[in-house]
């Protein structure tokens, strides 16, 4: 060692170089990774989606939905597949075991998928679920005087290939309305009077479609193509369009043009989605997703110059508008999160100045912290990660870790006497780093060890934490390799620097006596250990069991997302003016920048009921935190539309999450059963029962629904004149609907053509329309619907919804803010379990709650697997398990602190808090190694105690300096730097409590217990 | 000395941390209580009495009193036209023509048979004359000749029926093309006579019950509307269930034969009222509506009765200065606070 050091210290001009040369290119690595709020990572999840027109449920359910799932089922590595069936549309969410790799899964999913036959008309597309689908900003064309179908050209034709032009744009979707049509629209009157029918004139308006492929000329040595045009080109040609009149009439010409039967415009296609923005009448919202790595925050920085130049050529009355963007919060958090870094690098400066006085010399303990973040970056990009929380998070969490390993050895390396000459300075301080430097490095690989088995954790945790652990272990290996070779260099300089040792100041001199007598007395009696840790352990096992707990930290990112649902049969007219009042009232709260708001379809789905909307709340970065807004804007909804059938309230990140994990809410009870009626029945009971127990904010019994619906069945008398049940359909398609028959092309705008026929206003009537519709017969004779066929009424179909096969249904519960997952499950479940369901329904809790659980039964193993991998590893190391053991009770102990900070803060215990006693293992199991490391070079002969004594005083000033570093350095996280540190926090307060208790742990404790299990050993005291 | 001063010092910074910590919890208060207490704003309006209510409306067509439809005679092609829907024409003047299919050669036959017959009573009659037949048999065969000659002459009778003439005079419409294969009893054309117009429509048979002669009814033709009153009820129904009414239409419209119009029969409705379409609220096929009374909506459930463009007529426990709610209905419940908006009710 010594050699080597040396050896380093003649080339310290080579060291220097290559210093500069980390330095350098971390920090152009820093410039070019890539940044985002979570880890961009695939989670083993496929959205697959197939649409079939408007087919009933019950079809869909049959020729659709189950030869999907059973494909789907039979797809290797499928742990789960979740289907609902719907009205024309079939939902599949299928989930791989942790283990599968999601792009293999994807393939393996879509060669399955494409072995399905689908019925004539079906659509199908699947998606595999990647954080990068849900869009990072939203921007809105609005206007007051041209509405969001005419707007749609201007969308598809202009914005989106604009947007889509940025690099780093992934995808760009436009909601609105739809794309404009022609609509037909035929006069009753008009068509009886010239004996047509609709269907006559949708014959004569398909027939002109083309232009159609017609052959070849080919003369001369030349070929002429030869296409056969017979689509009208414009509005004009189309109702000028001559319809062939029946053969029963000789007037001439023979045919009447389309004009004289019916209007002919353009118009929005039926109003079954919708999207709006507060203070404009028209809007067509504009989401755009990132690619799959990249820094976002750049990608948005060009997608806003990309908007500033579409500004500048929009007609006017028209406007683009932002409506959010996420990178802000990305930027943010990120830049909280260097902040806390920073402070935390500066607290821990003053406590190195504080307790070495000499600036230089904290200064020199510092150099290692860009240094190690320079390398730990560049091992970063390598290894293809990104800055996120999660890395940042890791790293801030290792400085504490990187300054120790500097204050330990530079603080070891000085202790020589001043006045002796140079020379003998250097090789003393020479001496004293190749003494420590062998202990350190194995201390700190052995906190490395403790890390590992985070690789092990699955879910969103796994993939969440994975990363930041191995930014942290990246951190403390790179922080070890510094002090093996830059530190120790720096201790030479330094001892050789010109600066007397001042005496230490009265107070730590009193408290260096105090701690020896302390010391004494203890080490005198070890038994005192015993109850002093079972103490410990006692009142630990309480905070703990009294601690609520939770998934994920609460965590305030400023964006909330509304999913609503109005009244069951509800137009999506109504539900976009439902959501257009819930603009209003957000409005009016002080916290709201900015929102917008979808109807028809939903935040993850282009096509939903039209009863379902979803609004997106901007927050300013000045307000009430969160939960008290969404409190707020909860009870101000409900106050103004009181009659809604869903509402909810959440961040849209951490849903974002649970939704890539499969969860959707903090709680959910799953009820399976044989039948969908049954599980509405029970499902309705139990969501009664559970909203009594005053336990939830919200109780959401899921399972959509058609809507009220008729049937209508033809009588078998209308066949006797060839009223066939598909002539009825087509008839009402065209009353109700409008049938598309073809297209008109209009530059590059495909314009749908649709026929519809005129009714009166007494066909809306649904308790009489039956009597008011007119059907005509073949040969254009008008006759009520009633007299050729019945009307049922159906309540509601119910839609399927299936897990694994199986038909199943879930209530959705959010507790009460204050009440832990775990207590509240508890409340379900006792709800539950009094409610007496019948044999063939069964139930189980998922949710976050399922997450959570699994989360820390993995925890608790990993802890568990950590500490027997320490009692290992510590006891290679120091030849002893008795020691081992004594580190492994004292670093335990340590835990302790933990508990009872999160305890005294209130903050519940979640998986950020044990990743935070994790680490409190790793630098409490550091100073345990380094005390008895340190006995062990204590010369031979001297008794254990001694030895132990000497070590422990040797070690209390740097162990007291660097826990003080590490628990001041933890401050800015634990008092949180705005709200991108909120997911740190409770690791950050973890951490803090844990040192604190550490000091004792490690100063007394340890020690005690090692000669508590000792006890032959004992021998007169012998002072030195 | 200087130690409890400095002591002192910090508890004062101490204090006055509280005390901002205090200042700006206050200032944030506010903030947070903002969820405003005022109850959901609503328009009124008062509902009217409606004393009709439109119960039923068809399709209609205009005819004149004299209207015929010619039919063919018998199964055949059209084998010449000669008017064009729209003409006038006078009474007797041929219209068409129709190449029978089967009827010539069965004529053809009938002339033979006559001929046969002819033939067979010279003969019997020379053969009388010999006395080689009896008086009888040359009575039977007259009898047989004069048997086909009626014959004969009812084909001929029945061939020149394929001449269509016009029965009156008058305007024809929907004539058959040229060619077109018709069978016996098949429209041929329509011929509208000079006569009063009237109007024939087919109702569904509880439409028609208590209706008779003298009920007004409403016509509407491209747009217009008048008054038109029933003069006649078919005693019988089609197999759909249609009843044919005839109508006397309202001379205010310009009608002309062969147009189609609406035909709306409005019933007496007691108790009905006329709401807006946006203040009713269906929920499955209930219809509700929601009034302003003591503060809060209150759901009242009607019938609903009838839906045109000026609203909806409906039945239910209303009075002429009950607070018919017609905004936010779409998401009021029964029992919600509300209050009106600042406007005047309007009725």
């Amino acid at each position: 060692m010594k050699r080597y050091l040396s050896a380093l210290w003649r080339n310290r001009a080579t060291l220097l170089l290559v210093v500069t040369f980390v330095l350098v290119a971390g920090a152009l690595a820093f410039r070019q990774l890539p940044r985002s709020v979570f880890p961009d990572v695939t989670f083993p999840r496929v959205a697959v989606m197939a649409t079939w027109g408007y087919a009933p449920p019950k079809l869909v359910l049959l020729q659709l939905t189950q030869p999907l799932e059973r494909a789907a089922k039979s797809v290797p590595g499928v742990r789960l597949v979740r289907s609902q069936t719907g009205n024309g549309l079939s939902k599949l969410h299928v989930y791989f075991s942790p283990g599968v790799s999601a792009s293999q899964s994807y393939v393996l999913l879509q060669a399955q998928l494409a072995s399905v036959s689908l019925p004539a008309g079906a659509h199908l597309t699947v998606q595999p679920m990647r954080p990068n689908v849900f869009p990072f900003a939203e921007y809105a064309l609005v206007s007051n005087t041209i509405d969001s179908s005419a707007m749609q050209p201007l969308f598809d034709f202009k914005a989106r290939p604009a947007l889509l032009n940025v690099p780093g744009v992934f995808t760009v979707d436009g909601i609105g309305r739809g794309p404009a049509q022609v609509d037909v629209r035929l006069n009753p009157v008009s068509l009886a009077q010239m004996h047509l029918t609709a269907e006559s004139v949708a014959q004569a308006l398909r027939a002109r479609q083309g232009p159609y492929f017609s052959g070849r000329i080919d003369a001369f040595h030349q070929q002429f193509l030869l296409n056969t045009q017979g689509r009208p080109q414009t509005l004009a040609e189309l109702r000028e369009l001559p319809i062939p009149l029946t053969a029963n009439e000789t007037r001439t010409p023979h045919t009447v043009p389309l004009s004289a039967l019916g209007e002919v415009s353009e118009q929005a296609p039926p109003e079954i989605r919708g999207a709006a923005v507060a203070d404009w009448k028209h809007a067509l919202l504009i989401d755009i997703a990132p690619q799959a790595d990249v820094d976002v925050t750049s990608v948005s920085v060009q997608v806003h110059t990309a908007v500033t130049q579409l500004r500048a050529s929009l007609p006017s009355g028209v406007q683009l508008i932002k409506i959010y963007d996420f990178s802000n919060l990305v930027q943010s958090s990120l830049s909280d999160v260097w902040i806390a870094l920073l402070l935390g690098t500066v607290i821990t400066l003053l406590v190195v100045v504080l307790f070495l006085r000499r600036f230089d010399l904290a200064l020199a303990t510092l150099v290692v912290v860009p240094l190690s973040l320079a390398a730990a970056l560049l091992v970063l990009k390598a290894a293809g990660l990104g800055l996120n929380i999660m890395t940042l998070g890791g790293l801030t969490a290792a400085i504490g870790a990187l300054v120790d390993h500097a204050i330990v050895v530079i603080e070891h390396a000085i202790a020589t006497d001043p006045t002796r000459p140079l020379a003998e300075r250097r090789a003393a301080a020479l001496r004293a780093c190749a003494d420590i430097l062998p202990v350190m490095t194995f201390a700190t690989l052995t906190s490395a060890l403790l890390f590992l088995p985070l690789v092990f954790l699955s879910g969103t945790l796994g993939i969440l934490f994975r990363q930041m652990a191995i930014a942290l272990v990246v951190a403390l290996v790179i922080s070890q390799v510094v002090a093996l070779t830059v530190t120790p260099m720096l201790a030479l300089w330094l001892v050789g620097r010109a600066g007397s040792r001042s005496k230490a100041p009265r107070f730590a001199r009193r408290l260096r006596v105090a701690y020896d007598q302390l010391l004494r007395r203890a080490l005198s009696r070890p038994t005192l250990a015993l109850p002093v840790a079972l103490a410990i352990a006692v009142f630990a096992g309480i905070a703990l069991f009294s601690l609520p707990t939770a998934w994920l930290p609460a965590w305030d990112e400023g964006a909330i997302a509304v999913p609503f649902r109005t009244p069951l049969g509800s137009s999506a007219a109504d539900t976009i003016a439902v959501g257009r009042r819930m603009l209003q009232v957000a409005a009016q709260n002080p916290a709201v920048q900015s929102a917008s708001v979808r109807a028809g379809q939903s935040l993850e789905n282009p096509r939903a009921d039209p009863n379902k909307g979803d609004l997106v709340i901007l927050l300013k970065s000045h307000r009430a935190p969160v939960t008290t807004v969404i409190e707020q804007l909860r009870s101000s909804f409900q106050q103004a539309i009181p009659d809604l059938a869903m509402l909810k309230l959440h961040q849209v990140l951490v849903n974002e999450l649970g939704n890539l994990s499969g969860s959707h809410a903090p709680l959910e009870v799953e009820l399976f059963g044989k039948s969908s009626s049954l599980l509405a029945l029970w499902g309705e009971r139990a969501a009664a029962a559970l909203k009594q127990t005053q336990t939830f904010s919200e109780v959401t019994l899921k399972g959509g629904s058609t809507g009220p619906a008729f049937e209508v069945l033809p009588r078998p008398r209308a066949a006797l004149d060839g009223i066939t049940p598909v002539n009825i359909a087509h008839q009402l398609e065209e009353a109700y609907w409008g049938r598309i028959v073809g297209f008109m092309l209009r530059g590059e705008q495909i314009l749908p053509l649709s026929v519809s026929v005129r009714t009166d206003s007494a066909a809306q009537n649904p308790q009489t329309f039956a009597q008011h519709l007119w059907i005509q017969d073949q040969a254009g004779r008008p006759l009520p619907l009633a007299s050729v066929a019945r009307v049922r009424f159906d309540e509601s179909v119910p839609y399927t919804d299936h897990q694994n096969l199986v038909p199943y249904t879930y209530i959705q519960l959010t507790p009460k803010p204050g009440l832990g997952l775990n207590q509240a499950a508890g409340a379900a479940r006792h709800t539950l379990a009094a409610l007496r369901l019948p044999s063939e329904v069964t139930w189980q809790i998922g949710g976050y709650y399922r997450q959570q659980t699994k989360s820390f039964t993995q925890m608790g193993v990993i802890l568990g697997g950590a500490l027997v991998l320490l009692l290992a590893a510590v006891g290679l190391q120091l030849g002893s398990q008795r020691k081992a053991i004594a580190v492994l009770l004292g670093t335990a102990i340590s835990a302790a602190g933990a508990a009872w900070a999160l305890r005294l803060l209130g903050i519940p215990l979640d998986s950020t808090a044990f990743l935070g006693m994790l680490l409190v293992f790793a630098i409490v199991v550091n100073n345990g190694i380094l005390i008895f490391g340190m006995a062990r070079l204590r010369p031979a002969g001297s008794s254990q105690r001694l030895a132990m004594k000497l070590a422990c005083r040797a070690r209390a000033r740097p162990i007291l300096m660097t826990m003080a570093a590490d628990v001041l350095g933890f401050l800015p996280l634990a008092y949180g730097i705005g709200h991108g540190t909120d997911l740190l926090k409770p690791l950050a307060v973890a951490v803090m409590g844990g040192l604190c208790l550490a000091i004792l742990a490690s100063l007394l404790l340890m020690p005690m217990l090692f000669l508590l299990l000792r006890p032959g050993e004992e021998q007169p005291v012998r002072e030195v | 000395m200087r130690k409890l001063a400095m002591r002192q010092s910090i508890r004062i910074q101490w204090r006055a941390f509280l005390l901002s910590g205090f200042v700006a919890a206050s200032a944030l208060l506010p903030l947070a209580g903002t969820a405003r207490a005022a109850t959901l704003e609503v328009s009124v309006v008062h509902p009217i009495a409606s004393r009709k209510v439109a119960v039923s409306a068809a399709f209609g067509t205009v005819e004149t009193s004299d209207h015929a439809a010619l039919v063919a005679p018998f199964d055949g092609v059209v084998k010449s036209v000669s008017v064009r829907s729209g003409h006038a024409v006078g009474a007797g003047r041929v219209l068409l023509q129709i190449q029978p299919l089967t009827l010539a050669s069965q004529t053809r036959a009938a002339a033979a048979a006559v001929a046969a017959a002819k033939a067979d009573l010279v003969q019997k009659k020379i053969l009388a004359e010999q006395r080689l037949a009896t008086a009888a048999a040359l009575e039977t065969a007259r009898a047989h000749l004069a048997a086909r000659v009626a014959a004969l002459a009812a084909l001929q009778a029945q061939l020149r029926l394929g001449i269509v003439r016009a029965p009156f005079a008058g305007t024809v419409r929907d004539v058959a093309a040229v060619g077109t294969r018709v069978l016996q009893g098949q429209q041929l054309l329509h011929i509208d006579g000079n006569g009063a117009l009237r109007i024939e429509a087919a109702f569904p048979m509880a439409a028609v019950r208590g209706l008779r002669a003298g009920t007004a009814m409403a016509i509407v033709a491209d747009g217009d509307s008048g008054p038109g009153q029933v003069y006649s009820v078919a005693r019988a129904t089609d197999r759909y269930g249609l009843v044919l009414v005839y109508l006397t239409p309202p001379p205010t419209l310009r009608l002309m034969p062969g147009e189609v119009v609406q035909v709306r029969l409005d019933a007496a409705a007691e108790g009905a009222w006329r709401v807006p379409q946006a203040a009713v609220v269906l929920r499955g096929t209930t219809a509700r509506v929601f009034i302003h009374q003591g503060g809060r909506a209150r759901a009242l459930t009607v019938k609903l009765l009838a839906v045109d463009a000026d609203g909806a007529v409906v039945l239910g426990d209303l009075r002429p200065n009950s607070r018919v709610i017609v905004s936010d209905v779409a998401w009021l419940r029964d029992g919600t606070p509300v209050t009106l908006k600042p406007a005047e009710p309007k009725s």
